[in-house]
C-alpha cells in the first residue's frame, strides 16, 4: 500500500467515525425529544377534574 | 337564588340536605356577595345539628397519591337572632377512597354583605383508590346558624408518596441514557 492509499484509508475511517457520532448525537436527540413528549403527556392523560366547582350553571 | 334541598339541579354534584331551601345557589344581582368567581355560588346551610352537604366522585387517581382540593369560602356576615355572624365554617373530607381525615376551615369575615370577602382554602388527601368521593359540607361547631358561601372548587395532583409507574420508567430511562453517553465520553477519551 502506498503513502496515498495510506491516506484515503485513515480519511475514510475518520470519515465513519464521525457519520457514526452523528448518527449517535441524533439517536441521543430523538431519545430525549420522545421522553420530553413522554413526560408532558403523562400527565394530562392522568388529569382529574371537578365538574362544576364554579357553580356557574344551573341556578 | 335557587331551592337546591330537592337535590338539584345542580350539575356534577350530589345533595344531601337536611333543611328546605338549603343548600340554595345564589348570584351576584340578588344583592349578596359578591364572588369574584363568576357570578354564582352556593350556600351550603345549616339549621339546628343537620349539616347539609355536596358530593362529588372524582375518578382517575392514582392510590398512594396526594391530591390537593382548593375551593373558596365566605361567611354570613350579619347579625341573626342566634348573635353576631362572621361564624361560618366548611368541613372538606372523603366519604370514599381516601383515609385522610376530615378538615374544618373557617371563612374571613366579611366587610359590607354576605358574603363579600373570599379566602382560598386547600384540602389535601391521599387516594387508596382509582377514584374518590369529595364530600363538602356546612360546618359550625357553636352552631349559630351563619350559612357558608362555597366556590371555585378545583383539584391538582399533589406531591406523590408512591412514584407512578410511568415516572419510575422515566426517570430509570434518563439514568441510562445518562450513564450511557459519559460511557461513551470516557470510552472516547
Amino acid at each position: 500500500m502506498n503513502c496515498a492509499n495510506k491516506n484515503s484509508y485513515r480519511l475514510v475511517v475518520r470519515l465513519n467515525t464521525s457519520q457514526e457520532n452523528t448518527m449517535n448525537r441524533n439517536s441521543l436527540r430523538i431519545t430525549a425529544l420522545a421522553l420530553l413528549v413522554l413526560g408532558t403527556a403523562m400527565p394530562t392523560a392522568n388529569a382529574q377534574s371537578i365538574t362544576n366547582g364554579g357553580f356557574e350553571t344551573d341556578l | 337564588m335557587t331551592d337546591l334541598s330537592s337535590g338539584g339541579p345542580l350539575t356534577g354534584w350530589t345533595i344531601t340536605t337536611f333543611t328546605s331551601p338549603y343548600p340554595i345557589g345564589m348570584n351576584n344581582s340578588s344583592g349578596y356577595g359578591p364572588t369574584p368567581y363568576g357570578s354564582q355560588f352556593i350556600l351550603l346551610g345549616i339549621y339546628s345539628r343537620s349539616h347539609n352537604y355536596i358530593e362529588q366522585t372524582i375518578s382517575r387517581l392514582t392510590a398512594g397519591t396526594s391530591y390537593d382540593v382548593s375551593f373558596a369560602i365566605a361567611t354570613e356576615g350579619y347579625s341573626n337572632s342566634y348573635g353576631l355572624g362572621n361564624h361560618s365554617q366548611l368541613t372538606a373530607s372523603m366519604s370514599s377512597g381516601s383515609a385522610t381525615a376530615a378538615q374544618t376551615f373557617s371563612a374571613p369575615s366579611s366587610t359590607a354583605n354576605s358574603w363579600d370577602t373570599w379566602s382560598t382554602d386547600t384540602y389535601s388527601f391521599v387516594a387508596n383508590s382509582s377514584s374518590a368521593t369529595l364530600r363538602l359540607a356546612q360546618a359550625d361547631p357553636i352552631l349559630l346558624g351563619f350559612d357558608v358561601g362555597l366556590d371555585n372548587v378545583s383539584i391538582k395532583a399533589g406531591t406523590s408518596s408512591v412514584p407512578e409507574p410511568g415516572n419510575v420508567a422515566l426517570l430509570l430511562s434518563s439514568c441510562l441514557g445518562g450513564g450511557l453517553l459519559l460511557r461513551r465520553r470516557s470510552v472516547r477519551k
